[in-house]
C-alpha cells in the first residue's frame, strides 16, 4: 500500500473522491480525512461526551468506512455515509462503557473555558449539558447534531436520513424535552 | 397561556433563520398578535443563547498532525493481521492434515511402543488440546465481558 500524500490541484468532490476510494485510493482516503477529521471528531465526541473516546471512534469511522467503500453507491451523498458508520461506532463505544460500570454513562464537560463568564453560567452551562446527556437518543443527537456542530437542517436530514421537513420539528421536539429537563432552570 | 402549537416548530425555525422569507413573515405576524408565542420565542431564544456561548475544547494541533498517520498505521496492521491469519490458518490445516494422515498412522503402527504408552500419549494429547480450546474460550469470553479489565492489577 502506498502511503498517500495530498495532491494540490482542482478539488475533487466528496463524491468524486469516494468513488476513488472505492478503487483503493489511499490518498482520495487521507484529502477526505483531512477534510472532514475535525467535524467527524465533534460528531463523535457529541455522542461520546468523552475526548479520547471520541477521537478514537473518529478514526476508526475513516477505516472502517475505507473498507465499506465497495459497496459504495454513486447516488449516496458522503456525509450521510459516514455519519452511519461514526454513529455506530461512537455508540458501540458508549455501549461498552454502560456494560462496564452498569449504570448511566454520565458525558464530561468537553467545552472550552471562557475565562470572563461568572461562575453561574458557567454552572449553567453544565447544567444543560447533564441535563443533554439525560434525553432520549434521537433527542440528544439531533441537539448535539444542530447545536454543538452548527449542521443546517439540510445536513441534519442527509445525515439522519429524515425529509426535510422533519428536521424542524423532531428538533423541536427535542428542545421541548431539554427545556422540560431544565425547569426552573431559567425565569 | 400556552404557545400555538401549530407556531412552535415554526417559531425553532425562525430563531435558527431556516424559514423562507415568506414564512419568516408569517411568523412575524402571528408574533405581532400573540403574547403567548412571543413568550414562547423568549424561552426558546434563552435556551439558545446559553448553547451558543458552548464551544467543543478543540485538541492540541499535534494531534491534528498525527491523525493521518494513525489511520493510515491502522490500515496498515489490519492488512498485515489478515495475511498473518491466513497463513496461521493454511498452516494449521496443513498440520493438522499431517497429523492425522502421517504423524497419528506411523505413531500408532510403531511396533517399538507398547499400546498402553500409544492410548496414555493420545489421551494426554487430546486432554491437553481440550484444556487449551477450553482456556482460550474463557479468556475470549472474559476479554468481551469483564468490566474491570481496564483496571490495572
Amino acid at each position: 500500500m502506498e502511503r498517500g500524500r495530498i495532491t494540490k490541484g482542482l478539488e475533487p468532490s466528496d463524491e468524486e473522491l469516494m468513488v476513488r476510494i472505492a478503487t483503493g485510493d489511499v490518498r482520495a482516503l487521507e484529502i477526505l480525512v483531512s477534510r472532514h477529521r475535525e467535524k467527524a471528531y465533534r460528531l463523535a465526541l457529541g455522542i461520546t461526551g468523552d475526548r479520547g473516546t471520541a477521537m478514537d471512534a473518529s478514526q476508526e469511522a475513516f477505516i472502517r468506512f475505507y473498507r465499506s467503500a465497495g459497496r459504495f453507491r454513486s447516488e449516496k451523498k458522503f456525509f450521510s455515509w459516514f455519519y452511519r458508520i461514526l454513529r455506530n461506532r461512537a455508540l458501540t463505544e458508549v455501549n461498552k462503557r454502560k456494560r462496564r460500570s452498569e449504570e448511566t454513562v454520565g458525558l464530561d464537560f468537553p467545552f472550552q473555558p471562557d475565562q470572563a463568564e461568572s461562575p453561574e453560567a458557567t454552572d449553567l452551562k453544565r447544567t444543560v449539558w447533564d441535563a443533554i446527556g439525560r434525553l432520549p437518543e434521537d433527542s440528544r443527537e439531533i441537539i448535539v447534531l444542530r447545536h454543538f456542530n452548527g449542521l443546517s437542517y439540510a445536513e441534519i436530514a442527509e445525515a439522519l436520513s429524515l425529509p426535510a421537513g422533519t428536521v424542524m420539528s423532531r428538533l423541536h421536539t427535542a428542545r421541548r424535552r431539554l427545556r422540560d429537563e431544565l425547569e426552573g432552570e431559567f425565569p | 397561556m400556552n404557545a400555538c402549537p401549530a407556531w412552535e416548530a415554526q417559531i425553532s425555525g425562525y430563531l435558527d433563520k431556516e424559514l423562507t422569507e415568506a414564512e419568516a413573515r408569517e411568523v412575524e405576524t402571528h408574533l405581532e398578535t400573540c403574547p403567548a408565542c412571543r413568550r414562547e420565542l423568549e424561552k426558546q431564544k434563552q435556551l439558545l443563547e446559553v448553547t451558543d456561548t458552548m464551544k467543543f475544547l478543540k485538541p492540541p494541533e499535534e494531534v491534528w498532525e498525527r491523525y493521518w498517520d494513525h489511520i493510515y498505521n491502522r490500515l496498515e496492521r489490519q492488512i498485515g493481521w489478515i495475511f498473518l491469519s491466513i497463513g496461521a490458518i493454511v498452516l494449521a490445516a496443513w498440520g493438522l492434515y499431517a497429523l492425522v494422515t502421517t504423524v497419528l498412522p506411523d505413531f500408532w503402527n510403531d511396533p517399538s511402543l507398547h499400546i498402553a504408552v500409544k492410548i496414555g500419549i493420545i489421551a494426554a494429547g487430546l486432554g491437553v488440546a481440550v484444556l487449551f480450546v477450553s482456556v482460550l474460550r474463557e479468556r475470549i469470553l472474559t476479554i468481551k465481558t469483564d468490566r474491570y479489565r481496564e483496571v490495572k492489577r
